[in-house]
């Protein structure tokens, strides 16, 4: 547990513990689903599961961290596992090279995930993963864009779904998306993913929005 | 009063966080033209498409999107709190 010691000098065995009993399945491999990934291996969490259809491309590099040029032209959530395993080889990592067009599409995942990290680019599939959600679970959404994005965590029964929030959402072709926005959206992100893993979500029925232009962050109520 | 905030892309247009308004049972669409009168900014120019909020905006009366109301004919009532944003899609 020695590559934990500075997490557990800050919540402690108990949690380091709980972390590693944990599975989430982060739906989209590109800057904020590496993010997501790579801090939760570091925090050690015990499973993750991966699903994403693309291969890198010479345009990820900008802003996905887990890719470099010598993986372009290869499956993102073979190449995510491999580097990831080498932070953390005692972790599984379940991979899924499928776009997400159906609910149908889960259907083979027989993990019981706690959580989910809504890490994809477009609306339609992010509706069609909240579908997904069972009543135990969370997810915790991000979205991106220029220098500016959100996070919420939705749960069944508790918040309003994505398509309530955010309703007639037309997909914008490949917005533009720098480095620094989308690893601080993820990395909030996974700071919100531990606070469900740990009983404590933050953002149930609040929109964060954040804006790097002039560091500002505000929480939106939602009902 | 109405109060009204804008986030991100809207809040740079309009310089300022939020603005009040104080009117009562007023459509979104005439809320918004006075937002833009008191701004003196072309706000419906940013928000309005063809007589349509344009897709990528989400207004929200009471953290309630306005899409699944009333859409535009909303009515806001005196101390509700509208919320406007352009939310990022990408990932």
């Amino acid at each position: 547990m020695d590559q934990f010691a500075r997490n557990i000098k800050f919540w402690g065995e108990e949690k380091q513990a709980l972390l590693k009993e944990s599975s989430i399945l982060i739906a989209g491999m590109g800057g904020l689903g590496c993010t997501v990934a790579e801090n939760l291996v570091r925090a050690g969490i015990g499973q993750l599961i991966l699903v994403d259809n693309d291969i890198v491309t010479e345009t990820n590099l900008n802003r996905q961290i887990l890719f470099n040029q010598l993986d372009i032209g290869k499956s993102k959530v073979i190449i995510a596992q491999k580097k990831l395993l080498r932070i953390n080889n005692e972790i599984e990592i379940i991979t899924i090279d499928r776009k997400i067009e159906s609910i149908n599409d889960f259907t083979e995942i027989k993990s019981n995930f706690c959580g989910i990290a809504d890490c994809l680019d477009n609306y339609k599939s992010r509706f069609i993963l909240n579908d997904v959600l069972k009543d135990n679970q969370f997810m915790v959404h991000g979205g991106v864009k220029n220098d500016f994005g959100q996070i919420t965590t939705i749960k069944n029964g508790i918040t309003q779904n994505l398509r309530q929030i955010f309703g007639d959402q037309k997909d914008e072709i490949e917005p533009g998306i720098i480095p620094q926005t989308v690893i601080t959206i993820g990395s909030l992100m996974t700071q919100e993913i531990i606070n469900n893993l740990f009983g404590k979500p933050q953002l149930l029925n609040k929109m964060l929005i954040l804006e790097l232009s002039d560091f500002s962050m505000f929480k939106v109520e939602m009902k | 009063m109405i109060k009204i905030k804008f986030y991100s892309l809207l809040r740079m247009f309009l310089k300022q966080n939020e603005i009040e308004i104080n009117e009562d049972n007023i459509s979104v669409l005439n809320l918004l033209q006075k937002v833009a009168e008191k701004t003196n900014k072309d706000l419906l120019a940013e928000l309005i498409e063809a007589g349509k909020l344009i897709p990528g905006i989400i207004i929200l009366l009471n953290g309630r999107n306005i899409y699944h109301l009333e859409k535009l004919d909303t009515i806001v009532s005196n101390s509700d709190k509208i919320d406007i944003f352009p939310p990022g899609g990408g990932g």
